[in-house]
């Protein structure tokens, strides 16, 4: 009798305590969730915002477009008026550590409105200074198919690369024109 | 009287005398880890604190109801519930440093700062000196970190504070009227900037800060002949009670 | 075949554990003075590293499935703290030579940050259950090498000279840093041999 006794405690205190700490993560799961749901879509559309800062709202849900053999997503971005403005692309390409989730607003004249990092896990001081408006901002305006300067003279339509992070900056650059050429084919559906 | 002077002790001790990451050396994986920006160990520093608080409190009060076989067990349960109901808050109030503490926030679980506050004070001491016991030591914790911080942060990226915004607008969306910390190499004047040394917010920078700055504070004690701690002995490691192979791990008891 | 030949140099040498997340550094700080138990306590992290994993990731789905996702942290520290006393009567009975080598180290592995942290990363990166066992390898091996290399710069630190206030932990944490800052050196090499 004893003996069970002895066993019988300890499990029965240990239970309770479990159920004890269950329900207070039940009942916080249950104030946070929403929250933390809501928080995703604020992400979101703040994300949105910078890369095309003129639209007005954006299509609800993403839709699939293939390039090669990757299927990225994008957004349809609609104007004060309801009309068309441009797309938003979610692209990513290969940095030096990890893939690079791209952000890029396409105009429909075919410009870049804006490009925002989404995810990025490159080098602290080097390839991480990607995020820098300063260099991002260098697409601003282009068109077609960027190309990458490193000094000397600049070509037609390219941005300078960062000191000493030419990987992470080639991984944004092609990020950006897997959107260019993403938003040929969307063009090209439409004709 | 004598309560008061006691409990004023309780709390001091944890943020010199008995600092759990200078002194004790516990919680060494978060203290590296998340000491890239001052933000970010703030962020860790609260999340921890809180925690230790909330632990201690539980711990205290329940301490003559747990059986002592199943103890360590039920304070397993017991802080990993209080663990996950901040890392949902955090998640919820304060989503950017719930993404740059990342794995780190459930991972207070295994900080050795709480399980051995747990088991050496909040499992003998009142409730009272228990809270205070956890809020000293919670500010000794975020005080270890912010200095390792502030150095990693200065050297490193030649910022600090940066990001303050994004933990502020927890109370409101523009309290600090668009601070976000100071840019120390935009206050240099062009033509003397040097790139900040980004090697002290990379790994390896960490390693060398934390060990200066331990060797530093071994310095300060020595100089005011405080008791001396033997690093990495058994009686702060908290599976100590369970422990049976002390000496074969080559550490002393 | 590629993508987890990535994945384990990743483990063991651009993302390690140790050196570059910062994941089980009081083993790493306090069991590295002698390399024999140094390649204990990492043969015993890796081990006990693949059966978590192993026993996690079915619990997790199961989690995910009822929407209870808030219970992973609890849930997997229990599931390691019951496992790790469960492979040691397990050694003990049937294995003693695996016990008498590595059963010195498994009380020590519930409150061992790389072991639940390792649990929680592979869920948090969305790997199937082929891939988490594949980087808990990876993560274990890292461990391994961490802990032997580090114990051999430690048995040449015994006989150097340091100053006074840098005796002791001090000086073991700034030659870590040296090390960390050696694997650096290996960071792009997965995406140069062209692995991912």
């Amino acid at each position: 009798m004893k003996n069970t006794k002895e066993i019988l405690i300890p499990v029965i205190s240990l239970l309770i305590i479990c159920v004890a700490g269950t329900v207070l993560m039940a009942f916080t799961d249950g104030i946070t969730k929403d929250r933390i749901a809501e928080n995703a879509v604020i992400e979101e559309r703040e994300n949105q915002k910078t890369v095309m800062p003129d639209a007005e709202n954006f299509s609800e849900e993403p839709l699939d477009i293939s390039f090669g053999d990757t299927v990225y997503t994008y957004k349809t971005a609609f104007g004060k008026s309801g009309d068309i403005m441009g797309y938003v692309f979610k692209t990513w390409a290969k940095g030096y550590s990890g893939s690079i989730i791209v952000m890029t607003g396409v105009l429909t004249d075919g410009t870049v409105s804006g490009v925002n990092i989404l995810q990025i896990t490159e080098t602290p001081g080097l390839g991480m200074n990607a995020k820098n408006e300063n260099f991002l901002k260098q697409y601003f305006g282009l068109s077609g198919k960027i190309n990458m300067s490193a000094g000397g003279i600049k070509p037609e339509n390219s941005i300078d690369i960062l000191t000493g992070a030419t990987i992470t900056s080639k991984a944004v650059t092609d990020a950006v024109n897997t959107a260019l050429e993403l938003f040929g084919q969307i063009e090209r559906g439409q004709k | 009287m004598a309560e008061k002077k006691s409990l004023g002790k309780t709390f001091t001790k944890g943020i010199l005398i008995e600092n759990p990451v200078f002194r004790l050396v516990l919680g060494t994986c978060p203290t590296l880890a998340v000491s890239t920006s001052v933000v970010n160990a703030l962020g860790m520093g609260i999340a921890t604190m809180m925690v230790l608080i909330c632990s201690n409190v539980a711990i205290s009060a329940l301490r003559k109801v747990i059986p002592d076989k199943v103890r360590i067990p039920a304070f397993v349960v017991i802080i990993a519930s209080f663990v996950s109901v901040v890392q949902m808050l955090m998640k919820a109030f304060v989503p950017a440093i719930n993404d740059a503490l990342g794995v780190f926030l459930p991972l207070i679980v295994v900080n050795c700062v709480i399980f051995g506050r747990a088991e050496s004070f909040a499992n003998k001491n009142p409730v009272l000196a228990s809270a205070v016991d956890g809020f000293g030591m919670g500010t000794g914790f975020t005080a270890a970190l912010l200095s390792m911080a502030l150095v990693r942060e200065i050297l490193g990226a030649g910022t600090v504070g940066a990001g303050t915004g994004s933990l502020m607008r927890l109370f409101g969306d523009n309290v600090l009227n668009g601070w976000d910390g100071i840019d120390l190499m935009g206050k240099i004047p062009a033509g003397l900037q040097l790139a900040p040394i980004a090697i002290f917010i990379l790994p390896a920078g960490g390693f060398f800060v934390f060990g200066l700055l331990i060797a530093l504070t071994n310095k300060i004690t020595a100089e005011k002949r405080l008791p001396e701690y033997e690093l990495h002995d058994c009686a702060h490691c908290p599976m100590s009670a369970m422990c049976r192979h002390k000496e074969d791990l080559g550490v002393r008891d | 075949m590629k993508y987890f030949i990535g994945l384990i140099i990743m483990g063991i040498l651009t993302e390690n554990f140790v050196l570059a997340k910062f994941l089980g550094i009081c083993p790493f700080l306090g069991v590295s003075k002698k390399i024999d138990t140094a390649a204990g306590m990492g043969a015993a992290v890796t081990f006990v590293l693949l059966l978590s994993t192993a026993t996690t990731h079915p619990v997790n789905i199961l989690l995910e499935k009822y929407n209870m996702a808030y219970l992973q942290t609890l849930v997997f520290i229990l599931m390691i703290a019951a496992l790790v006393q469960l492979i040691e009567i397990a050694l003990k009975k049937y294995m003693k030579s695996l016990y008498n080598s590595l059963g010195v180290y498994l009380p020590l592995m519930t409150t061992n940050c790389a072991v639940l942290g390792c649990v929680i990363l592979n869920i948090e990166s969305g790997y199937s259950f082929g891939a988490a066992m594949v980087n808990a390898l990876g993560a274990g091996l890292g461990f391994l090498l961490a802990m032997v290399m580090f114990a051999g710069v430690r048995t040449r630190l015994e006989s150097a000279e340091i100053p006074k206030f840098l005796k002791g932990l001090p000086i073991t944490l700034v030659s870590a840093s040296l090390v960390s800052l050696s694997f650096l050196g290996f960071s792009g090499i997965i995406e140069g041999m062209k692995l991912v």
